[in-house]
C-alpha cells in the first residue's frame, strides 16, 4: 500500500512535470537545478508537396520532417525527402528523380506564454542530394525559324544521366504553431546556396531536388515546406 | 504579436515566391543548329560558280504545292537544314521548276550528329558530321548534278561552303 502510493505520487509528479515543464520551471526555480531541459520529439511530413502532386502529374514528392528538442530554444532539425518530377525546360522536356537528406538547427525566437509551445524560429541545415537526370525529348536549336521543328525522342542526347550529387546550406526563416494538443502545423522559406555539385554531362545544372531550381550563373535559390507534425507526448530526460 | 508575426511570414513568402527569375529568352546571336551549305560549281570548268535556275528544294512526302525552300531567281547558294532525327536527309532537288526543262534529283545526304548542350534557354545545338559517302544519288542517267566534293565534312557552324555540287 504504501509503496502503491509512492509510484503512484512519483508517477503522477513525472506526468505533471511532462506536460508542465515550462510552467513548472517557472513556479519552482529550485527545481530547475535538478532537471535539465525536457528532450522533446517531433515529427511529420511535407503536405505541400502531396497536395501539389493531387493536382500536378508530373510531380510525385515526399518529405518526412523530424526534430529534436535539445535546449530550451534550440531544436536538432532534419528533413528527409524523395522526389521525381518532369519538367518542360524551354526546349528540353526532362524527368529528375532523387533523394535528399538535410540536417541543421533551429533556433526559436518566440516568447511563449506559460504552457505555449509555439515557434518562429531561425534555422540552418546542411543538405546533400543524389540524384538522376532523365532527358525525354528536346527540339534542337535553330536560328532559322522557317523550317519545321522535329522534336528528338530517341538516341542522340537523349537518356539517363546517372549518379549526380549537390550539397548547399539552406537559411531558414519558419513557424511552428500548435494547433492541436501535440500536433503541430509548420511552415518554412528556405534561401538556399549551392556548396559544391558534379556537374551533368552534356547537360546544365538546372534542377536538383529538395534545392529546386537551379538559375544560370547563380548559386542561390529557394524552397519552402508546409508541415504537419506531431510530438510524441513522452519525453526523454536527462538524468543527473 | 502572433497576427504580426504571421503577416511578416506571409509578407516574406510573397517577396520568396514572386521575386524575379532571369528570362529565360535564347540571347540573340547564339549559334543554332547549323543548316548544309552547298554551293553550285560548273562540272565542266571546276573552279566556276554556277547558277541554278529557279531550284525548289523539297522532302520526299510532301505534295507539289509545298516546298522546303525555293529560289526563285536561281542560286549558286543554298542552305538546308539536316534531319533531326535521323542519321540522313532525304531531299529532292527541282532543276528550274516548273518549266519545260524541269529535272528532279534526289539526294540522300549522310550525316551523323552530336547534340552540345548550350544552356537552359537555347537548349540543345546538333553539330553535324558529313559521312565518307556525303551523298547518294549523284550521277545517274539523267541526273543533272553531276558530282559532289566535300569541303568540310564537320558542320558546326553556317560560315563557310561545307559541300560543292556540280552540274
Amino acid at each position: 500500500m504504501r509503496t502503491a502510493s509512492i509510484w503512484y505520487y512519483t508517477i503522477s509528479f513525472l506526468f505533471f512535470f511532462n506536460i508542465n515543464s515550462l510552467k513548472a520551471q517557472s513556479l519552482n526555480d529550485s527545481i530547475i537545478k535538478k532537471v535539465n531541459a525536457p528532450l522533446t520529439i517531433r515529427f511529420g511530413i511535407d503536405l505541400f508537396q502531396p497536395i501539389l502532386g493531387q493536382f500536378d502529374k508530373t510531380l510525385n514528392g515526399f518529405e518526412v520532417v523530424g526534430d529534436l528538442k535539445i535546449k530550451e530554444n534550440i531544436y536538432l532539425s532534419t528533413e528527409l525527402g524523395s522526389l521525381r518530377r518532369t519538367q518542360q525546360s524551354e526546349l528540353i522536356n526532362f524527368t529528375t528523380s532523387g533523394k535528399y537528406f538535410k540536417i541543421g538547427f533551429d533556433l526559436n525566437m518566440y516568447k511563449n506564454w506559460e504552457g505555449m509551445n509555439n515557434q518562429v524560429y531561425l534555422g540552418i541545415r546542411l543538405a546533400s542530394s543524389l540524384y538522376d537526370h532523365n532527358i525525354n525529348n528536346y527540339t534542337l536549336y535553330r536560328t532559322d525559324q522557317s523550317f519545321e521543328y522535329n522534336i528528338v525522342e530517341t538516341g542522340y542526347s537523349t537518356g539517363k544521366i546517372n549518379d549526380l550529387n549537390a550539397q548547399w546550406v539552406e537559411f531558414i526563416v519558419g513557424m511552428k504553431v500548435e494547433v492541436l494538443k501535440n500536433t503541430f502545423m509548420g511552415l518554412s522559406i528556405r534561401l538556399n546556396r549551392l556548396t559544391g555539385y558534379n556537374m551533368p554531362k552534356n547537360f546544365g545544372l538546372l534542377y536538383i531536388p529538395g534545392f529546386n531550381r537551379v538559375t544560370d550563373e547563380n548559386i542561390f535559390g529557394s524552397s519552402f515546406n508546409y508541415t504537419l507534425t506531431y510530438s510524441i507526448p513522452f519525453k526523454l530526460r536527462k538524468s543527473n | 504579436m502572433k497576427r504580426k508575426i504571421l503577416i511578416i511570414l506571409i509578407t516574406f513568402c510573397f517577396i520568396f515566391l514572386s521575386n524575379c527569375e532571369r528570362d529565360d529568352i535564347c540571347i540573340e546571336g547564339t549559334e543554332g543548329t547549323p543548316n548544309l551549305i552547298i554551293r553550285f560549281f560548273n562540272s565542266e570548268n571546276k573552279d566556276e560558280l554556277k547558277n541554278v535556275p529557279f531550284l525548289l528544294i523539297n522532302t520526299l512526302d510532301s505534295p507539289n504545292d509545298e516546298y522546303l525552300t525555293r529560289y526563285i531567281f536561281g542560286s549558286d547558294s543554298i542552305s538546308i537544314p539536316l534531319n533531326d532525327n535521323q542519321d540522313y536527309t532525304q531531299l529532292k532537288f527541282f532543276y528550274d521548276w516548273g518549266s519545260e526543262n524541269e529535272n528532279i534529283d534526289t539526294l540522300k545526304f549522310n550525316h551523323t550528329r552530336m547534340d552540345q548542350y548550350i544552356n537552359r534557354a537555347c537548349g540543345y545545338k546538333g553539330k553535324f558530321i558529313l559521312n565518307e559517302i556525303a551523298v547518294e544519288g549523284i550521277g545517274s542517267e539523267g541526273s543533272w548534278i553531276k558530282s559532289f566534293k566535300t569541303i568540310k565534312d564537320s558542320i558546326s557552324n553556317e560560315n563557310s561552303k561545307h559541300l560543292v555540287l556540280y552540274h
